[in-house]
């Protein structure tokens, strides 16, 4: 026997040497006579699938974005997407509304040490733009050309008029990137770009921020850019570590072996209440889930009825769905989120049975009927959509509408969505950019120039309603932001008169944090966690 | 035996071969697609997106051509790229495959000694105290459901004690490995980084336990049981009458015997670790093959799916060669034609 663990230990020994022996295990802890690194680590369970701008869309990509890249304008902090200059210093808008003039900062470097210059941010406005197969493009066809006069000079020229564009230009698809240092990995504003692969691991900005490793579905490590042009923070390292079990995250928050826990919601957060330590905040998102009900009568004649639908919007238990979703939740009235322009809340009492039960009556409906919900096994901030489902059959048994729950694998309710083959359904919604034009996805619509949940709950734009895209097209390119919001109103109280939705919540972000290491911990829904703004104590 | 491994190693190609075709059309008769996986709700509805997203990845191809593509690239060393992760899928699964592996052998490592010891405990003092109370600890193992028992066990040893861990392979403060073989006690060993090895193993040894326990408990029942039907066999009595000391007559004569088909089982619990270690991977945040494999699947990730399932395929492989091996090494009279 210790003739075969002998063997054993050897083998192991001489494997690991000939495999392993040039690399090391460096930590963030220091050495002797250096100074102690303030290292801050986030349990998430983040959907990060790149590291590249050109190619990033998921929900945490602009938290890391954020930290590592500058764009022309960035989120001002605590907002819900209002742009703020950042590498620009301003803009000035022609007359047609079409050609922005940014003019640039003077002092602002990359990480490299190479200066930030207009043609940095042409090169890489122009990368996306020939990346037509990647999510972050949708937010950049709207340019038409990008051209840069002098070193500090941007002009853009968009294909129309587009008074969300400046809110467009700070997510990620607008990150700046270091030209001159991409190009040397395979980077190409005109085509088969192939810097991908040495973005996933490394960073090209200019934030306060570097990449400096990244495993996925393991852990990303962000370390204190030292040529960083802005007044630098006082975190040397971020880790953001992969934490999928929302338990997992919890047990280490309280043992300090992580400073955030960023995936909780308002049930799991009630662990934490009231421990040494820790505080639980929470943060507005942009995130609605509502009800879908098609006007394809050929699925459900019952339910694609808008006095029927009318009747759902009626005969729903709003205050049950803000306490399912806890703290920080509200009721949008319809398509509109709070914190963009003109929003609307519908009030939690707003349930009227006799209302609907008058309308069902009204469309033939008062025995009811039997209709199919259909939920994928999926949840919006930790609220199970099965759990909305069966709160929605239950509302609308007081109606006599008969619900069956079908649950189905999430990409299946998205294929059969996006073919249009359900009466009935659960569905949520965050924004690709946080303004009012990017909802107006839910306007009516069919065909190939119509909108996305035009197409999907076959609604018909027509004469009647054609007074939405009237006032959308006005707030379209509407630049004074109370006239924008007036026309939002106007809209979104004729919206709410006839359509196939019913919208149920807008989520709030719950997460816990360390106060004994942290300060300063604050949340935007565009960058999650705003790393750039964390003070360590 | 050369010619019976020859053998086995043609049948583990047509073997191979046929997982991918298994795959591939299953993958496809979802009736779903990774366009609508993968892409946005805004870059859903766009036509020009699109197309363009199922050019790139030839799903605009008919299914007989996206599988010639794919078995000849294989046939070239190359296993496609990840629909999901736009990285090469040899990339990752040569990332996630070593933690699943260190976390697997560990958990194996733990089934092994502890059923077999539990067993031969057990069979030594059948129906005593001891023989209940490890009877219970090897029912708990195959009936307790691999979820629950991971977040109890969490619960108490890293929430209340503190003693372990939560999760994950290795505190991110301390250490950031790079490079080396990817098996975090083999590279510190080498490194001779002390400190990383009592922190990965500190992190390993929860998920092995959970990982194992299912496993130990089958082969603590096979032990038992196959020891006890040994030694009430002739050949042990006379062994017993010779005189022979009773740890003899258990550990030379009959357990060798009896170890024939916990051989099989702990080779079946191998495999079946694999399976079960979704759950574990999530509950503690453990990078490996089990959360990429999910992940794959739910967002069609075809040429994913089918580099796991090949990964997967083949380890049983592998696996069943070796216990076919161990046979013939542990009873001589098995030979191989």
């Amino acid at each position: 026997m210790k003739r075969i663990v002998g063997i054993l230990l050897l083998c192991a020994f001489v494997v690991a040497g000939f495999t392993g022996c040039s690399k090391g295990s460096s930590g963030a802890t220091p050495g002797e006579g250096e100074t102690e690194q303030k290292v801050i680590v986030i349990g998430a369970q983040s959907d990060l699938i790149t590291l590249d701008p050109g190619h990033m869309y998921e929900p945490y990509a602009n938290m890391i974005s954020y930290a590592a890249y500058d764009m022309l304008y960035r989120v001002q902090p605590g907002t819900m997407g209002t742009p703020t200059p950042s590498v620009a210093t301003g803009v000035n808008i022609d007359e047609t509304d079409t050609v922005y003039t940014f003019t640039l900062r003077d002092d602002v470097v990359f990480a490299s040490g190479n200066q930030l210059t207009a043609n940095d941010v042409v090169w890489s406005i122009n990368r996306v733009l020939n990346m037509k197969d990647s999510n972050a493009y949708s937010n950049v066809k709207i340019v038409e050309k990008v051209e840069a006069p002098d070193d500090k000079t941007v002009v853009i020229t968009l294909t129309e008029p587009d008074a969300s564009f400046l809110v467009k230009l700070t997510s990620n698809a607008y990150s700046i990137l270091d030209s001159a240092v991409v190009k040397e990995h395979g980077g190409s504003d005109s085509g088969n770009d192939t810097a991908k692969a040495w973005l996933d691991t490394a960073s090209a900005g200019s934030g306060p921020f570097i990449i400096k490793s990244w495993t996925p579905k393991e852990q990303l490590v962000l370390e204190k850019n030292a040529n960083y042009w802005g007044e630098a923070g006082n975190i040397d390292s971020i880790i953001l570590r992969e934490m999928p079990s929302v338990d997992a995250q919890i047990t280490a928050l309280q043992n300090g072996e992580i400073d955030i826990a960023l995936g909780l919601n308002s049930e799991t957060a009630k662990q934490l209440a009231g421990k040494e330590g820790v505080t639980i905040a929470n943060g507005s998102t942009a995130l609605m889930t509502f009800l879908v009900m098609s006007r394809d009568e050929t699925m459900s004649k019952e339910m694609s009825n808008p006095l029927v639908q009318e009747a759902v919007r009626f005969a729903l238990d709003y205050e049950g769905y803000l306490t399912l979703g806890g703290e920080g939740c509200t009721i949008p009235l319809n398509f509109v989120q709070q914190g963009f322009a003109g929003a609307l809340t519908r009030k939690a009492d707003s349930r009227d049975l006799e209302e609907a039960q008058r309308l069902m009556a009204e469309a033939g409906y008062a025995d009811g009927f039997e209709i199919t919900l259909t939920c994928a096994n999926n949840n919006s901030e930790g609220l199970e959509w099965t759990t909305i489902a069966q709160k929605v059959k239950q509302d609308l048994a007081e109606i006599k509408i008969n619900v069956k729950i079908e649950t189905l694998e999430t990409t299946l309710v998205y294929e059969k969505m996006r073919d249009a083959a359900m009466p009935f359904y659960v569905m949520f919604w965050s924004p690709d950019y946080y303004d009012i034009n990017n909802q107006f996805a839910f306007l009516p619509g069919t065909g190939d120039s119509g909108t996305a949940y035009g197409n999907r709950t076959k609604w018909e734009r027509t004469a009647a309603n054609e007074k939405m895209w009237e006032l959308a097209n006005k707030i379209q390119v509407e630049t004074d932001t109370t006239q924008r919001a007036q026309y939002a109103e106007e809209l979104q109280e004729f919206f709410a008169l006839d359509n196939p939705f019913a919208f149920l919540l807008q989520h709030a972000k719950t997460f816990a944090y360390n106060s004994n290491t942290l300060q300063h911990v604050s949340y935007n829904d565009l960058c999650k966690i705003e790393l750039c703004e964390l003070v360590a104590k | 035996m050369v010619r019976f491994l020859l053998r086995r190693l043609a049948l583990t190609i047509v073997l191979l071969l046929g997982v991918t075709v298994m795959v591939f059309l299953i993958s496809h008769l979802v009736p779903s697609n990774p366009v609508a996986a993968n892409l946005s709700q805004t870059a859903l509805a766009d036509p020009e997106i699109v197309a363009a997203y199922e050019a790139k990845w030839g799903l605009d191809k008919p299914l007989s051509e996206q599988y010639f593509i794919y078995i000849t690239n294989i046939f070239k060393g190359d296993f496609g790229t990840s629909i999901r992760t736009g990285r090469p899928i040899l990339q990752d699964l040569k990332q996630y495959f070593p933690a699943t592996l260190e976390l697997s052998l560990l958990a194996m490592l733990i089934a092994i000694v502890f059923g077999i010891s539990f067993g031969i405990i057990s069979a030594v003092w059948q129906n005593k105290p001891i023989d209940q109370l490890l009877r219970a600890i090897s029912v708990s193992g195959v009936s307790l459901p691999s979820f629950w028992f991971a977040l109890l066990i969490m619960s108490v040893f890293s929430g209340t004690l503190k003693w372990f861990p939560s999760g994950g392979r290795i505190n991110p403060r301390l250490f950031n490995p790079t490079g080396g073989t990817g098996l975090y006690l083999l590279d510190a060993l080498s490194w001779g980084d002390w400190g990383m090895l009592s922190d990965s193993l500190a992190h390993l040894i929860l998920p092995a336990l959970v990982l194992g326990f299912f496993t130990m408990g089958l082969i603590t029942r096979q032990t038992r049981s196959n020891l006890l039907e040994t030694m009430s066999m002739d050949y042990i009595r006379t062994a017993r009458a010779k005189g022979m000391r009773e740890s003899r007559v258990v550990c030379a004569h009959a357990l060798n015997n009896a170890l024939i088909p916990v051989i099989t089982v702990s080779g079946m619990g191998f495999c079946n670790l694999l399976g079960g270690m979704v759950f574990v991977e999530k509950i503690f945040s453990w990078p490996g093959i089990g959360q990429y494999a999910y992940l794959s699947a739910i967002t069609l990730d075809f040429p994913a799916i089918c580099g796991v399932s090949l990964l997967i395929a083949a380890t049983y492989v592998v696996i069943n060669l070796l216990i076919d091996i161990l046979y013939g090494i542990i009873d001589p009279r098995i030979r191989y034609q």
